[in-house]
């Protein structure tokens, strides 16, 4: 199945507005991703591909607080960043059961976006949304698609 | 009655307390399998167990695996909550013991239909 945009879209919204209620609204993406912060997994099987959420910290604490059903400002720093990987592993096990294949998904990362490679390589998809009025960033990076050699290989096995 | 709740999410071990609790189960959390078997001998009346798969320390297959074979927790209901999607995922789980699969995302209704569907003694549920 080709994944594309839409189904990365339809994703995020199963994920952030039809379990947590959250509201999206689709956007043009932004380029201050260097002030964000990112949860990511990464994908393992014939096809290798990183799933990127970015976010800033105060949408951060808004998905958190959500997820706690918490008073504004009450988490600590982990709760925020343990709901927001919580979201990144969400949405890329989703990516990951599109492919009809079987594959590893890591632990979610957490990091900061400023070292984030601006450069996508080819097949990688991004798509934004307007989140409790802050830009929610998903991108999936395609790290290695799987040859026609390997898919043969794994196919006769 | 007790559940249990297995996932290295405490967001997530949060959601899922928000809708089981309420159907009249004290809720029992661990952040991975180990930690799970240590709930489980520190509360034996434990009758559901809702875990994840993929977490630290000891994964919830390996989890579901161990309590199978332990004679004593025979009685508990297994429900996997994961974002596992695919079918021979699915298929390994409840080849493994798990009563119910449930996908994430999920809705609170989502979750209490499995539970329905395997037969949780729900006290409190009108």
């Amino acid at each position: 199945m080709q994944f594309d945009e839409q189904m990365l879209q339809q994703i995020t919204i199963d994920v952030c507005q039809s379990m947590l209620g959250l509201e999206l609204l689709p956007m043009s993406p932004g380029n201050d991703m260097a002030h964000q912060l990112v949860a990511s997994v990464e994908i393992r099987g014939t096809r290798h591909t990183i799933v990127e959420v970015f976010a800033d910290d105060q949408l951060m604490a808004s998905i958190a607080e959500v997820m706690f059903a918490s008073d504004r400002g009450s988490l600590s720093e982990e709760e925020i960043r343990d709901a927001f990987c919580e979201i990144a592993n969400m949405i890329g096990g989703n990516v990951k059961g599109t492919y009809g294949e079987e594959a590893n998904l890591s632990l979610p990362v957490f990091g900061s976006a400023q070292d984030w490679i601006e450069t996508l390589p080819q097949g990688s998809l991004r798509t934004t949304f307007k989140c409790c009025g802050h830009p929610l960033t998903i991108i999936l990076r395609e790290v290695a698609a799987p040859s026609a050699e390997l898919v043969g290989s794994v196919t006769s096995a | 009655m007790y559940a249990l709740i297995v996932d290295d999410s405490r967001a997530m071990r949060h959601i899922l307390r928000k809708i089981v609790e309420p159907l009249g189960f004290q809720i029992a959390e661990a952040g991975h399998g180990i930690e799970g078997f240590q709930r489980l001998a520190e509360h034996p009346e434990i009758e559901l167990v809702l875990v994840d798969w993929n977490m630290p320390e000891m994964n919830g297959i390996d989890f579901v695996k161990a309590v199978r074979a332990n004679p004593d927790y025979e009685r508990i209901k297994l429900v996997m909550v994961t974002t596992e999607t695919e079918p021979s995922k699915m298929a390994r789980a409840l080849m493994t013991g798990v009563d119910e699969f449930l996908m994430k995302p999920f809705t609170p209704e989502m979750l209490l239909s499995k539970l329905q569907l395997i037969g949780v003694s729900m006290p409190l549920m009108a």
